[in-house]
């Protein structure tokens, strides 16, 4: 069998959807007892749970910065996650370009951890985005969202948001984070190799779909706090 | 490592006693849980139970082919692990569960990995002396809010209950050579063979003189020894293990082994009878042709 | 891989074994393969202060189960840190040449746990309430393994034996025993053979002055009367122990008076 076809004559791709689209995302805050705050997204099959403690005091006295906080993330994938089951060591990756106002904390510590449920692309975005509800969860002072979102490139098209077949066919893929209120890039990873041609609108359409998960993220966050005001009204 | 003041020692002992604990339970009562299997779509079998307001356990399932043994080459086997994710609590970071993990899934291989889990284990062998199944039991602990061991017992029962190995073909090619294929239609895969003899545990905290059920963390902190046992429907005592450092007398203990058994008993009633009504409202689901919606950590408290 | 060290070839094969006839655990008079009855457990050799750099030792042979155990402390922790009351620390490590099959250098899962028990054996016993910011070092070091079972109870009472020699204040002395369940019979103290045809095993220890069971660990399924039954075997076997593990330390006060 030839290459596998992930865009149809008409454009459309491996899972239906159109180059520009990004897949269902839903998001809930508050969803463990013990973190202070943490959050679970699902990103079409991609599925991230997020906690965060802190700020809380430096655990490791070396580490102290005097200004401002320290960052601590753990990222964690379930050997079930993907479709071949393997143990894997954990690792400290994905140190993502979190904007908080860590100067508000100085000498102390937050941590985030990532647990990566289930694989199907996009990992690094959906743990961006994890991280970032739960960080408003916990209530800590951010300058505005991260949302983060991948794009690639198939048969000279831009895609958005690729999914694990797509991510794993070769094709090269650009994760793109940014603050959607100042649409300033936080974060630009490409592991793969694309043209410099490309380059342009391949980040501009991730950076459209960062704007897209803002809308979404947003709504959440915002139908959350209704919810526990009204609750609190009453 | 959290300590108890000596007044919150005494409250929750006296509370044991007079058979009303911290949140209005009694010494025998569970606290509510929340069941969902066939969250996770990449493992052959997986379910989530939230119990009270704070354990999260998720087990995933998936069963792989593999060489056989070279001294049990007609069976296939089942290979536990589990894991602790630091969301549960900033002590699990970095190293900090091992020895917890371990402690964890020693007990679950301990009851699943033998004849006692009630699996029939032949089954799982594809072709004699060549290859089997292996069955991965993964489970995770996301939240945490006491009695962890049950609630993975739980998990487990209901992700093999979830699980379906796919057929497989055996084709013989003549000179005693086999060769097999697997079969990729869903529709074929059959569940594990002797599921309804998977036993769960169920883990008695001593404190004081009164022994409780599903312990909460201050609880637990509380404790001077524990008693897990693990049961089949059959009231079969399917493993013992005792915890935490403290003695208990043998009078006492077998007054917890009768109890225990009783109180597995129902609960293994209530959770097949759950994963029945669970399943059959997925299949009405599948037979309209409506979407089946798994509501994973959406579901309601 | 070890790169350290001497590895085996990359392929080997199962040896060829000369298919011997099966012998029966139990013959027609219920006497096991080396004579014993199903109630009798192995003879004990016990002897205490073997290691001189250590602060209690013991060595004990459980039929041809073999198991060193030496004490260090009560000692100061190694990580400078204020608790009310004592850590008892415990490792336990099977010799490489000490089973069937070789283990490993290091610490294997099984081992960890066995460690675990260990502590949750012991502690009940230690008064460790009377040694604030220290720690007791146990380490156990399996020589012959002749059941796996009755070696993790030969172990906790071999460790008992050398925290007394130790000279570390105790409430009681805690004896373990194990049986093993063998065609709906109860075997006490399974050898190695009898063990690879068990159903399901049992390994209790015991405090007997106190009357307390201090670990309980089962595995394989039985009926509640049989476990019962089988638990109240191993404390009168562990009551048997005791006696043994009493004479040892009575005799080591004896030698050291001279």
């Amino acid at each position: 069998m030839s290459r596998l076809e992930l865009l149809t004559p008409e454009g459309l791709r491996v899972d239906g959807r159109r180059p520009n689209e990004l897949r269902k995302i839903i998001a809930k805050t508050s969803v463990l007892a013990q973190a202070d705050g943490s959050a679970y997204i699902e990103q079409g099959n991609t599925k991230v749970l997020a906690a965060v403690y802190g700020p809380q005091e430096v655990r490791h006295r070396m580490q102290i910065l005097h200004d401002r906080a320290i960052i601590n993330v753990e990222f964690n994938v379930a050997p079930f996650s993907t479709s071949e089951r393997k143990k894997r060591s954990k690792n400290d990756k994905y140190d993502n370009g979190i904007k908080l106002q860590t100067s508000q904390f100085p000498r102390s510590q937050i941590d985030i951890y990532l647990q990566v449920l289930q694989h199907d692309g996009g990992t690094l975005q959906a743990c961006i985005n994890a991280a970032t509800m739960a960080l408003i969860d916990a209530g800590i002072p951010m300058i505005d969202y991260v949302c983060a979102s991948t794009a690639g490139c198939i048969d000279k098209q831009p895609v958005l948001d690729l999914n694990y077949l797509e991510e794993s066919s070769d094709s090269p893929e650009l994760t793109v984070a940014i603050l959607p209120r100042t649409g300033k890039v936080n974060l630009m990873s490409m592991e793969s190799r694309l043209h410099v041609d490309m380059l342009e609108s391949v980040a501009s359409l991730a950076t459209e779909g960062c704007e897209q998960i803002h809308t979404i993220l947003d709504a959440v966050v915002r139908d959350t706090t209704q919810h526990l005001k009204d609750s609190l009204m009453q | 490592m959290p300590y108890l003041s000596q007044a919150e020692r005494d409250y929750i002992t006296e509370g044991v006693q007079s058979d009303l604990r911290a949140d209005g339970r009694g010494r025998l009562d569970y606290r509510a849980l929340v069941l969902e299997t066939g969250i996770i779509s990449q493992a052959n079998g997986s379910a989530r139970v939230r119990l009270g307001d704070g354990t999260d356990v998720l087990v995933g399932v998936k069963v792989e082919i593999d060489q056989v043994e070279p001294d049990a080459d007609n069976v296939g086997k089942v290979v536990c692990n589990v894991e602790c994710s630091p969301s549960a609590s900033q002590q699990f970071e970095g190293h900090g569960a091992d020895d917890l993990n371990n402690e964890l899934t020693q007990a679950l291989q301990r009851v699943l990995g033998g004849p006692q889990c009630g699996i029939n284990f032949e089954k799982l062998c594809i072709i004699k002396g060549q290859q089997c199944w292996i069955v991965y039991i993964d489970a995770m602990i996301l939240d945490y809010s006491g009695n962890v061991l049950d609630t993975i017992f739980m998990a487990t029962k209901a992700a093999l209950f979830n699980t379906r190995i796919p057929k497989t073909q055996i084709q013989d090619l003549g000179d005693g050579e086999f060769e097999f294929e697997v079969l990729d239609d869903v529709e074929d895969a059959e569940r594990l063979d002797g599921i309804e003899n998977i036993p769960i545990g169920v883990t008695l905290n001593k404190i004081g003189t009164g022994h409780i059920i599903d312990a909460s963390p201050l609880e637990e902190l509380c404790t001077e020894a524990k008693l897990t046992i693990a049961v089949n429907k059959d009231s079969q005592i399917c493993g013992i293990q005792k915890g935490a450092e403290g003695g208990i007398e043998p009078g006492l203990m077998s007054e917890m082994i009768q109890t225990a058994k009783r109180i597995g008993q129902s609960l293994i009633q209530q959770l097949d009878q759950k994963l029945q009504d669970e399943e059959q409202q997925v299949d009405e689901k599948r037979l309209n042709g409506e979407n089946i919606e798994k509501l994973g950590f959406f579901a309601m408290v | 891989m070890d790169r350290k060290r001497v590895n085996g070839p990359e392929l080997s094969v199962v040896p060829v074994e000369e298919h011997t006839e099966e012998k029966q655990i139990l013959d027609s008079k219920e006497r096991r393969l080396d004579g014993r009855g199903i109630d009798d457990i192995r003879p004990i050799f016990m002897k205490s202060g073997l290691i001189s750099q250590a602060n209690g030792s013991t060595y004990m042979e459980f039929g041809n189960a073999k198991v060193v155990c030496a004490v260090y402390g009560p000692r100061q922790m190694k990580k400078p840190s204020f608790t009310g009351k004592g850590v008892l620390n415990c490792e336990i490590k099977f010799a490489t040449f000490s089973c069937k099959k070789r283990r490993a250098f290091q610490r294997d899962a099984q081992e960890k746990e066995f460690s675990q028990i260990l502590v949750q054996a012991l502690t009940p016993a230690v008064r460790l309430d009377l040694l604030p910011k220290s720690s007791i070092d146990v380490y156990v070091n399996v020589l012959e393994n002749d059941g796996t079972s009755s070696t993790l109870a030969a172990a906790i009472s071999a460790a008992s034996v050398a925290l007394a020699d130790a000279g570390i204040e105790m409430y009681d002395q805690v004896a373990a025993s194990s049986i093993a369940y063998v065609q709906n019979k109860i075997l006490m103290d399974p050898s190695a053979l009898e063990e690879e045809s068990e159903d399901g095993s049992l390994v209790v220890s015991y405090m007997p002055s106190l009357n307390e069971i201090t670990h309980i660990l089962q595995n394989g399924n039985t009926e509640s009367a049989i476990a019962n039954k089988a638990v109240e075997q191993c404390i009168d076997a562990c009551s048997k122990i005791y006696s043994v593990m009493s004479t040892v330390l009575l005799q080591s006060l004896d030698t050291s008076d001279k």
